[in-house]
């Protein structure tokens, strides 16, 4: 707890006591002036003082020590981080006063921060579910399959007149018997949507740039197309080289390209090794860069500008793109994209991944990126006629903060909190820089094929701290085989596969030993395969 | 000659109403309710069609067309995916692994003898 506020506990306490400031240093057998400056937090406070304070003036050491609300603090400290109140300026040094002043509304606060928080989450779970929730999907499939019985004994009793009186009857039961397994299907989803909250709208800036790239499944033909023009308007070979990118931003955009030393670079404008001064149009590239970074950030600055007409009706033109600070970013993932295609043109990208069965490694030595630009590539091969293996990509770092997700449609990865613990992603972060390969079966069955590496990001010199990020790309295990990681796996054999679920609060299998939360609905309470609530 | 086909399908009441009407059109039916026991009878009874779920336990519709498709004892037989899931996916995934047909629940009784005859017909050829 800052000081300030054991000193205004001590005054506080004093005067609600009725002593005398003079009197109270007396008993401490310290000087009143010296008390003074303890009162007006200019003195920090020995051990053996606050002991003889906490005696005199009749309250814990705990109390009087800060303990608890020096937690408090760090409370409100955090809860002013939050991007929801950033229009408030809140300054870091005022949860000290607000604590010492009216502790009872900081704790409010806190108290309903944490609702806040807490509901939140139940929402962003709820609307997962409501998007790719498992439970839903079973409950439909049931229903289709109830349909289909319904539908075919409706016909033959209506259509077939020969029917003898036992077929008939027969056929008459089992009208009776899937009308009533499907009222109860029906029933089953209408509590679902009674007891889901319905909120599914993105909340930040950065959700809505995820929904807008989800909603075009990560590939966007009009920047592929408009990259393959300025390929050859960059007069590149094969692969755009760093040269030919380079003369081309000053020819055709009048931007200087300097590489520097990172003394020599604004700290604070600096972003992924570059910085860009719009002014001045000068792109400085810090000189120990790795390549495969600062390659991709030369493309990603011609594509915003060269195709600044194409991005900008993209996300002008996108219902889901709503504040401008989405649309901003959107702008630059698009840019990214764009870089991306530069370097790795789709076509030749793709025969290459498919004569080199997706072999990540490979490929990033081929056109010189890095690992993950390689997934994040893989994950967009899905131009209509020439698709690549399908994937989902998933980003996180050790604390299990998703950082980007692209999910398949029968593969949900979550958007808030962790998927399940025993995914390779986590695994991943075991062995850095090794591939982690895994056969993860589904609790409805469904097994994917989950390929993971964890990597450091560069470090800028000896002593920086290490980040690690985890990056996994997955397909359906019917796709595997066209990959290089099924080398060596029976796919087909039992007890390869390791069960997993979604999330833990998504996840049925009750008997699992890595279970930190509780499912959100009961498997018994849901149609699915895993507890039936309904007669089959 | 009779048609014979194998129908893969763990929802026993539309297994019964497929036979029944598969019977009708002249057809000989037999029937199995997971993936495994649908490429065993595949292998070992060669049938002229098979109706084959995508849900099924042990080896989903999709494994069990893939492993006929690359054996080549029986990858020619005709076979139609049946799904409740109507999802492009996974036409695409079918159609990619080589179904011959992709039929989506709730279907047609005619809809499916017309799909059994065309696939068994000396052309072989869906119009």
């Amino acid at each position: 707890m800052a000081q300030s506020a054991i000193g205004l506990k001590i005054r506080d306490r004093r005067l609600k006591l009725g002593i005398s400031q003079t009197e109270l240093a007396q008993r401490l057998g310290i000087s009143a002036s010296y008390l003074n400056l303890i009162e007006r937090n200019k003195r920090n406070i020995a051990a053996r003082l606050l002991n003889g304070l906490a005696d005199h003036l009749g309250v814990d050491i705990e109390w009087l020590d800060g303990e608890a609300e020096r937690r408090l603090v760090q409370e409100i400290q955090e809860l002013a981080t939050d991007p929801l109140l950033r229009e408030f300026e809140l300054a870091e040094s005022s949860a000290a006063d607000l604590v010492a002043r009216s502790p009872e509304w900081a704790k409010a606060m806190v108290a309903m921060y944490r609702a806040y928080i807490n509901r939140n989450e139940t929402v962003a779970a709820l609307s997962d579910r409501l998007n790719q929730d498992p439970y839903l999907g079973e409950a439909i499939h049931k229903m289709l399959t109830k349909i289909t019985t319904i539908r075919s004994t409706a016909e033959i009793l209506d259509t077939i007149t020969d029917l003898g009186d036992q077929e008939r009857q027969r056929f008459q039961s089992m009208l009776a018997m899937e009308s009533t397994n499907l009222s109860g299907i029906a029933e089953g989803i209408a509590q679902f949507f009674d007891t889901a909250d319905t909120e599914t709208a993105a909340m930040t800036p950065l959700e809505e740039v995820d929904d807008f790239i989800l909603d075009r499944n990560n590939h966007f033909p009009e920047i592929e197309q408009a990259a393959e023009s300025l390929r050859r308007e960059i007069d590149a070979f094969a692969i755009p080289v760093d040269s030919k990118m380079i003369d081309y931003l000053t020819r055709r955009f009048g931007i200087a390209v300097r590489f520097v030393t990172s003394n020599q670079m604004d700290r604070d404008r600096v972003w992924n090794n570059v910085e860009f001064d719009e002014a001045t149009k000068v792109f400085q590239i810090e000189d120990s860069a790795p390549a495969a970074g600062y390659r991709l950030q030369i493309a990603r600055l011609i594509c915003r500008f060269a195709l600044r007409k194409v991005l900008d009706e993209m996300v002008e033109t996108s219902p889901l793109l709503r504040s401008d600070e989405a649309r901003n970013r959107a702008q630059g993932a698009l840019a990214s994209y764009g870089a991306a295609c530069l370097l790795m043109p789709y076509q030749m990208f793709l025969e290459d991944a498919e004569r080199a069965r997706y072999d990540i490694e490979y490929l990033a030595r081929k056109y010189g990126a890095s690992y993950e630009q390689i997934c994040h590539r893989l994950v967009s091969l899905q131009r209509p006629g020439a698709e690549g293996v399908p994937f989902a990509f998933m980003r996180t770092d050790p604390a299990g903060f998703i950082t980007k997700r692209m999910p398949l449609p029968r593969l949900p990865l979550p958007r808030y909190g962790n998927a399940c613990p025993l995914w390779a992603v986590y695994n991943a972060f075991q062995t850095p820089g090794s591939v982690c390969r895994q056969i993860a079966e589904f609790p409805n069955g469904e097994r994917f094929l989950f390929i993971a590496r964890a990597q450091g990001k560069a470090q800028s010199r000896f002593n920086a701290p290490r980040h690690l990020v985890s990056v996994m790309i997955a397909c359906d295990i019917l796709y595997a085989d066209r990959t290089i990681y099924a080398d060596g796996l029976d796919l087909n054999a039992a007890g390869l596969e390791v069960p997993v679920g979604p999330s833990c609060r998504l996840c049925t299998r009750r008997a699992c030993a890595y279970r930190e939360q509780a499912p959100l609905v009961e498997p018994g309470k849901s149609a699915t395969p895993y507890g039936p609530a309904h007669p089959s | 000659m009779t048609t014979r086909v194998l129908v893969a399908e763990d929802e026993p009441n539309i297994v019964e109403s497929l036979s029944f009407i598969l019977n009708r059109s002249g057809c000989d039916v037999t029937s199995v309710t997971d993936g495994e026991a649908a490429l065993t009878s595949i292998r070992a009874n060669r049938p002229n069609v098979v109706i084959l779920d995508v849900m099924l336990p042990k080896m989903n519709g999709f494994e069990v067309l893939k492993a006929v498709r690359s054996d080549a004892s029986v990858k020619d037989i005709p076979i139609i995916i049946l799904t409740a899931k109507g999802q492009s996916q996974d036409r695409r995934m079918a159609e990619e692994i080589g179904a011959n047909a992709f039929v989506t629940k709730p279907f047609s009784n005619q809809h499916i003898i017309e799909t059994v005859q065309k696939l068994t017909s000396p052309s072989g050829e869906l119009t």
